[in-house]
């Protein structure tokens, strides 16, 4: 068991430099603004040191009290990979934030988004099932501020609504906690999944089915994710680009970690533990999502519902590539969590670029090409790599995929014929936008500017995607490492947290 | 070997160089004319057998990628790329909206597609020249219905590609490898004991080649397509793209040749007969819809495809002659198909329309075009000694030395149908009286008369010496290992029962043209009349309704055999896809309305979730 408790940082630095930006705001506006640019790129270069320099796989033990007693970090290849891609999009948000958050609460909005990002961090790196509950109470509460603000009265409903569902969502998944900690007496993540077997399989069941169902509402499965289309829509781009690009990464991670880790029955293929196999019914809930999310995207005329619809589609994407239970199903899932994170958080932020400048209606991405050519290419890099086309990170994602769930076989040939069918019905309406960017003249020739702020995370973006696109193994490699640590959970998880502890 | 990576290397580079600089269309068409020499120039250094592979650290194992070059693949090569750098050449003075960094992307993509061996890059270049060409077609010369018609291709194209990607990886689990070679020769073992495995696993690869170049039923997208394309991109989309198509039946094909044995239909296998069969249907459907149309472009995409289908029924034989039938064949469609729409686009670009109907009379102002257009439909029709005669002679021999009589009957009908067509193209736009409309148009630029010249030269050089390009196919059939024909000299076509000199040909053609040329010299003296000056007897045209172009002959050129037809067009394959869209998209409009809005209905929603995992699991317990 490695230790390096300088990582606490990661978690400490945000909420730390979070609660102090009102102070900061007493100074200026704009130094709260650059304060979040400074965190996030403290958390950005630590994570990328973590990453490249291979810190990881490390415990962070609070007040030496060893797991499972203490409450501690683990931060393995999944977390490192997760924390680095969340950081990231997290920074060249915050960059746009500059140009794009300019009306009302400036400061206060600084608090919550560095909140909202550290508390995403906390999330994936936490090692102890009660603190997950936390950090998602601390994502969510500032999520549902986030969502509510800006200029429009739909905002308010959006976050209303997030704000209930999530609640319900919470409030399952602490019963499921409890449950367990009635069964087991502990609440550390790698002794529950060391000692799950000693459970009562019919309360497990149960636990299983409540925790699947809360997580299921930040993971964006039906159907707990009613409130993804009004919230996404509601609110400001750069807090949809925030919920798309990091809060989801946070929601299937958690949901992911307790079905595999903690739930988990190693064989060929995952299953877990109790009488439903969750991994099943994960994966009725993604081939469900991806149909529903993809065919309801289809008919949208307000590009960002049908961005909202396709976030949820590609989430239901990632769980179902997760549900396979193999390791090339992990890696799929992982790679492609990355690459719909990258994206879709591009194109949420150069929507807001264009919303500025104009409506938000499919019709007015018309003659985006001649208003701005710039928008016009990323806003097709972006749509093409969600499509899994090539040259584009999304392809190899998608490719390998389809691969894993070849390779199980059995229904899930079926299941990956729907999903196929499914992104047939997504390259539709993404061609159909990128169709109007560039074929139809603008109706009003007013070209746009796009600002350095706003355009240098888009440009990083598109960049990123093109790099993961042409050289996959920027991701591969430590995605596949990172699968090994979902599919094999004692070697990947327990034993690098809990070494002298003996799976049952 | 260096020089195969730099036929991937130096497209891509143009590519970015033309997309940075492509606000300047002179230097963006000439980035795009010098990226196709240089890789023509790389191409010449190439010879059959080079490779060159690395691996790639994806799918957690190393996966091993190649390039090789195969007496095929060389073929493809020098086609696609020389036919490239004539077209864009042609396509310096063109004045179209078509991206030339997307038609640099597509070469690449198409170089990467015939020297690929192993599935993942072959999928990779594959996808690649599919989104490259749906965006190149975005730029047409009407915005909604080029969008529509990128639309159109998209959707077929991706579906195709999914199956394809099906197709790849039931193969892949089974072999545990994605090289191509390893993966056809595993289907080979496997034959005999599980014909109808291999029969699925082929059929999900067909249908993404079946769409690309445009086989019945999926020949749909065609004639949108072409139809709305850019003008400077359509001539490569018909001639080159189609060709993809051709070289993916071309991977699997072989696979028949375990089949020899077993018995089938007139000696033939039955997954050979079958496709034989798409290609005939493929060849009536696409002549017979062809004749019916008054736009250019749409009628030479109904024409391009049915010359799909002689290819396809040719090549599905797969013996020798079949192989030599087809690909020659596949050749002179590169070239009269360019010939033809290089000058259709400039007639297009000079007049602005594409209905037919209302062109007319214009050989007078644009004689070169006339002459290439000519050309380019003599071949088509398989008059000799242009190209075009050999190839159709040689499927219709393949096709009878199988006994095939009903397919060569359909084939032949096709061929037929196709002298329609082209009669219809010929006069509408070229013969008949000037419309005054076009009294200032001109003939087309210098580059774009050299390219013509041209063209009518290879028209006219490989009619009549085939040999040049019967050798190199004779290699390809040997190294499918069927026993190449036998040559004797460039001037001669030898088919099963007889042989040809193309150049006694020549001669008694060009006998026979200038006693003709005599006779109408001789006879009666000819009166040109202006368009108005004609059949109304007096009446005053505008009383009747009627403008200048009614009166133009090719107006409802072939109203007649129109009507006779006309009940058979009621089936619609075209109908089947649309309706399924539509369905689809109904579906999503139901389906959407489970978002309502309503807080209270997602809290059901969730709450009911909920509900049905715990019965779930209370059952199961």
């Amino acid at each position: 068991m490695k230790t390096y408790n300088f990582a606490a940082l990661l978690v400490g630095v945000p909420l730390l430099m979070a609660f102090s930006i009102p102070l900061f705001g007493f100074i200026s506006k704009q130094l709260a603004k650059w304060i979040t640019v400074l965190t996030l790129t403290f958390e950005f270069l630590f994570s990328l040191y973590i990453l490249l320099w291979h810190v990881y796989p490390f415990n962070v033990i609070m007040g030496n009290w060893v797991p499972p007693f203490g409450e501690n970090l683990y931060i393995g290849s999944l977390a490192t990979i997760l924390i680095v891609v969340i950081s990231f999009v997290g920074l060249m948000i915050s960059i746009y934030n500059l140009w794009s958050a300019k009306y009302g609460d400036v400061v206060h909005f600084a608090l919550l988004f560095l909140m909202f990002v550290g508390g995403s961090i906390g999330l994936i790196s936490t090692g102890d099932i009660f603190n997950v509950f936390i950090f998602m109470e601390i994502t969510g509460i500032s999520s549902y501020a986030l969502a509510a603000y800006g200029p429009e009265r739909r905002a308010l409903g959006g976050a209303f609504k997030y704000l209930v569902i999530s609640s319900i969502g919470s409030t399952l998944y602490l019963f499921g906690v409890l449950l367990i900690y009635t069964q087991l007496g502990t609440l550390n993540i790698a002794e529950i999944a060391a000692r799950i077997s000693q459970t009562t399989p019919g309360l497990l069941t149960f636990a299983g089915i409540l925790l699947v169902a809360g997580l299921a509402v930040e993971a964006e499965l039906f159907p707990f994710n009613g409130w993804v289309p009004d919230t996404y829509t509601g609110a400001i781009n750069p807090v949809s680009a925030t919920l798309s690009g990091i809060g989801s990464v946070g929601g299937v991670y958690v949901l992911i970690r307790i079905v595999m880790t903690v739930f988990g029955k190693n064989g060929n293929f995952v299953s877990t533990y109790g009488n439903l196999d969750l991994m099943t019914l994960i994966a009725i809930l993604g081939t469900a999502t991806v149909v529903i999310g993809e065919l309801s995207a289809l008919v949208q005329t307000n590009i960002k519902k049908m961005l909202a619809y396709s976030s949820m589609a590609q989430m239901g994407l990632v769980a179902m590539a997760f549900s396979i239970g193999s390791r090339l199903g992990a890696y799929a899932g992982i790679f492609q969590l990355i690459n719909h994170s990258i994206a879709k958080a591009m194109l949420f932020l150069i929507l807001g670029v264009i919303v500025s400048f104009g409506g938000e209606r499919v019709e007015d991405m018309k003659g985006l090409w001649y208003k701005s050519p710039f928008l016009a290419v990323t806003f097709t890099i972006g749509a093409l790599s969600l499509l899994g086309l090539p040259l584009f990170g999304g392809f190899w994602s998608k490719f390998a995929l389809v691969d894993a769930s070849f390779q199980r076989g059995g229904w899930y040939d079926f299941i990956m014929a729907i999903v196929l069918f499914a992104s047939v019905v997504e390259a539709f309406y993404y061609l159909k936008v990128v169709g109007y960017i560039f074929t139809s003249k603008p109706a009003v020739s007013e070209k746009i500017k796009v600002e350095i702020s706003p355009a240098i995370p888009i440009a990083a973006f598109a960049i990123l995607i093109i790099a993961i696109g042409i050289f996959p193994q920027i991701v591969s490699g430590i995605s596949y490492s990172a699968a090994h640590e979902l599919t094999d959970k004692m070697s990947g998880y327990v034993l690098n947290v809990i070494p002298t502890i003996v799976g049952h | 070997m260096s020089s195969l990576l730099a036929l991937l290397l130096v497209p891509v580079t143009g590519s970015i160089v033309a997309a940075i600089i492509q606000r300047y269309r002179l230097a963006e068409r000439l980035v795009s004319f010098s990226t196709f020499v240089v890789t023509l120039l790389f191409l010449i250094d190439i010879r059959v057998g080079d490779a060159f592979t690395w691996s790639l650290g994806f799918l957690g194992k190393n996966i091993e990628m190649g390039l090789q070059i195969t007496p095929l693949s060389i073929f493809m090569l020098y086609m696609t790329i020389a036919f490239g750098v004539l077209l864009t050449f042609f396509d310096l003075t063109e004045r179209s909206k078509m991206k030339s960094f997307l038609l640099l992307l597509t070469l690449a993509a198409s170089n990467w597609i015939f020297m690929a061996t192993d599935f993942l890059s072959f999928f990779f270049a594959w996808e690649l020249m599919g989104w490259a060409s749906i965006l190149a077609i975005f730029g047409g010369r009407r915005t909604a219905e080029s969008r529509h018609g990128a639309l159109y291709y998209a959707m077929m194209s991706i579906g195709g590609s999914y199956s394809m990607l099906i197709g790849i990886f039931l193969l892949s689990n089974l072999t545990g490898s994605f090289s191509i070679q390893q993966n056809v020769s595993y289907l080979v073992s496997i034959m005999t004991v599980h014909p109808w495995w291999v029969l699925g696993i082929v059929s999900m690869f067909f249908v993404a080649f079946m769409v690309k170049s445009g086989i019945f039923p999926f020949h749909t997208w065609v004639p949108y397509t072409y139809g709305e394309s850019p003008d400077g991109f359509v001539p490569y989309l018909s001639s080159v793209m189609s060709k993809y198509g051709i070289y993916g039946f071309l991977i699997f094909l072989p696979l028949t040749l375990s089949l020899r044995n077993v018995p089938g239909v007139l000696g033939l296998p039955w997954p050979n007969y079958t496709l034989v069969w798409f290609g005939s249907i493929t060849a009536v459907v696409g002549s017979v819809l062809a004749f019916m149309q008054d736009d250019v472009k749409k009628l030479f995409a109904y024409s391009s495809f049915s010359n799909l289908g002689f290819i396809l029924a040719a090549i599905a034989l797969f013996t020798p002659i079949g192989l030599t039938a087809g690909l020659f064949h596949a050749f002179n469609h590169l070239l009269f198909n360019g010939a033809i729409f290089i000058t259709v686009v400039a007639v297009i670009s000079k007049v602005g329309i594409t209905r037919m109907s209302e062109m007319g009379g214009l050989w007078q102002k644009m004689p070169l075009t006339f002459l290439t257009f000519f050309v380019g439909i003599a071949s088509a029709a398989g008059i000799p000694p242009f190209a075009g005669f050999g190839s159709k002679w040689m499927i219709f021999q393949a096709m009878i030395s199988h006994g095939l009589i009903f397919a060569t009957v359909l084939l032949f009908f096709a061929s037929i149908a196709s002298f329609l067509y082209l009669m219809r193209a010929f006069h509408a736009i070229f013969l008949g009286q000037l419309s005054h409309k076009y009294d200032n148009v001109k003939e087309i630029s210098a580059i774009g008369k050299i390219t013509e010249v041209f063209l009518i030269g290879a028209l006219i050089f490989f009619g009549i010496f085939p040999g040049f390009i019967l050798d190199p196919i004779n290699s390809i059939v040997g190294s499918f290992g069927l026993k190449p024909l036998p040559t004797s000299g460039y001037e001669y076509i030898n088919g099963f029962f007889s042989s040809v000199n193309m150049v006694s040909i020549f001669i008694v053609v060009i006998v026979a043209f200038i006693f003709g040329f005599l006779l109408f010299a001789v006879s009666a003296k000819h009166k040109k009349v202006p368009q108005e000056d004609n059949y109304t007897a007096g009446q005053i045209p505008k009383d009747w309704n009627l403008t200048p172009e009614m009166y133009q002959f090719s107006y409802d050129f072939y109203e007649p055999m129109d009507k006779e037809i006309a009940p058979f067009l009621k089936i619609k394959i075209d109908g089947f896809f649309k309706g399924f869209g539509d369905s689809v998209e109904y579906l999503g409009s139901s389906i959407k309305e489970i978002f309502t809005g309503n807080v209270q209905i997602y809290t059901y929603l969730a709450i009911g979730g909920l509900v049905i995992f715990v019965i779930a699991g209370w059952i199961v317990w």
